[in-house]
């Protein structure tokens, strides 16, 4: 019997699109992982007379759903991998002293994402356990979010072309690590940007040390309209051109900002988390490199209480023609993905 | 109590199995109820029609599907079968019975 704590959710890439594979990664669960589906109840055009003022239910129908997921969890220094080349795309992993880096970006070279198998353990109350798998699973939108004093967040949404309830349930097994937490961090800003290899990170930036917060929002812009003329089987969405948007909090302590934004700049920003885990002759580490930060918003708010002055920043990041539009670099004991 | 001896192969340095409470580090081998262990995903076999969340490919002559497996070594890749069924404490030492027979060795 389950208890009300056993509600697991865990994923696996899928060989062949919407072929349900069993699942192999399971990872923490929060309340803001859910699953849901959208069965697009549709109503026949037209009105049919009978003393009624409401619609004939013999007149509505189901077609195929649609399913969307969203997963949030806390990033750590073991078995990210995996769930970041779901959600960025791409990525790539290199051997390093005591383990390796693994490196994710957008920019994939074919014309979709990979796919996953999703799996949810719903425990009831009564302590029965309802697990629903989703196959052909896309992400759609991806947030890694650094809050002001707290863990950094990976948040991805999936949209899910079949849903199952037939499927068992997988067995358990995590690999947990050491969390990513904002008193970790350092940040990069303006500068010239080293671009980092498969095995050392981004340098040279101007330490700036006013941040707050931070968020790199990503719209995949997959299609998940593929609906032909198919049996009501929808089609592999197609990976569009993303929209990357990036946005933060900084206190008032220079200028650096609002300048920036009157002037139009351009700037280059990383925010590097380095645990007290050793990885070789240093520690384990995320980083978060972005080439391009075209200013867009952010000018001083003082407070009229006395209270520290801080103001919302914000950027759309482009590209800067040779590199991607943005990193995740991951370094761990992890050698796979 | 049938038990069997099964390999964690990664990808991750080790994997926590909440069920039994132990770790179990990359190329470790752990021992296990024969439920807790499952089956391996079987092979394709012609069916009449596809069944719900089984992969199923469409031939010329129907359709066939394959058994997805069960429990631990329906995970291919991250855990395989080394040692055939055994009877309980036949081949392997255990730990304790509240740890569903559970114990770990290194590979």
């Amino acid at each position: 019997m389950a208890t009300m704590l056993d509600q697991v959710w865990g994923m696996v890439q899928e060989s062949t699109f919407n072929t349900p594979a069993t699942v192999t990664r399971f990872y923490a669960r929060t309340d803001d992982t859910k699953h849901e589906w959208d069965n697009r109840r549709r109503m026949g055009t037209g009105l049919v007379a009978g003393g009624r003022r409401t619609s004939l239910g013999s007149r509505t129908y189901v077609p195929t759903g649609i399913g969307t997921i969203t997963v949030k969890l806390p990033v750590e220094d073991k078995s990210f991998g995996y769930l970041a080349t779901a959600a960025f795309g791409v990525g790539s992993v290199a051997v390093i002293t005591g383990g390796a880096q693994q490196t994710f970006t957008e920019a994939v070279t074919g014309t979709v994402l990979p796919s996953y198998t999703i799996q949810f353990q719903d425990v009831m109350n009564n302590g029965t356990v309802v697990t629903t798998t989703y196959s052909g699973c896309t992400a759609s939108k991806v947030a890694l979010e650094q809050g002001n004093e707290t863990e950094l967040t990976l948040t991805v949404t999936f949209d899910a072309v079949s849903r199952s309830t037939s499927i068992g349930a997988a067995t358990k097994a995590y690999t947990l690590g050491t969390i990513f937490d904002s008193y970790q961090a350092t940040v990069g800003l303006g500068g010239t940007l080293t671009a980092p290899t498969t095995t050392t990170l981004a340098s040279g930036l101007t330490a700036f040390a006013d941040m707050r917060s931070w968020k790199l929002d990503i719209d995949q812009k997959i299609s998940i309209n593929r609906w032909n003329l198919n049996g009501g089987v929808r089609l592999q969405p197609v990976a569009g051109m993303p929209d990357v948007k990036w946005s933060g909090e900084i206190e008032w302590n220079a200028t650096t900002w609002p300048v920036a934004l009157v002037a139009g700049s351009i700037l280059p920003w990383y925010v590097t988390y380095t645990t007290t885990n050793s990885l070789g002759a240093g520690f384990t580490t995320l980083q978060v490199a972005v080439p391009q930060l075209a200013v867009t918003k952010g000018t001083q708010e003082p407070k009229m209480d006395g209270s520290v002055s801080t103001f919302p920043i914000e950027a759309t990041v482009t590209n800067d023609g040779s590199h991607p539009d943005f990193w995740v670099l991951y370094q761990s004991t992890d050698v796979a993905a | 109590m049938a038990t069997v001896i099964v390999r964690y192969l990664g990808p991750s340095t080790e994997v926590f199995l909440p069920d039994l409470g132990v770790q179990v580090e990359r190329g470790a081998t752990v021992e296990v109820s024969e439920a807790f262990a499952g089956r391996e995903p079987g092979a394709w076999t012609a069916a009449q029609a596809p069944t719900d969340g089984w992969p199923a490919q469409r031939t010329d002559s129907g359709w066939l599907v394959q058994d997805p497996g069960s429990g631990l070594l329906a995970q291919v890749g991250v855990w395989e079968r080394v040692a055939p069924v055994t009877a309980k404490g036949a081949a392997k030492p255990s730990t304790t019975d509240a740890a569903a027979a559970a114990s770990t060795t290194e590979g």
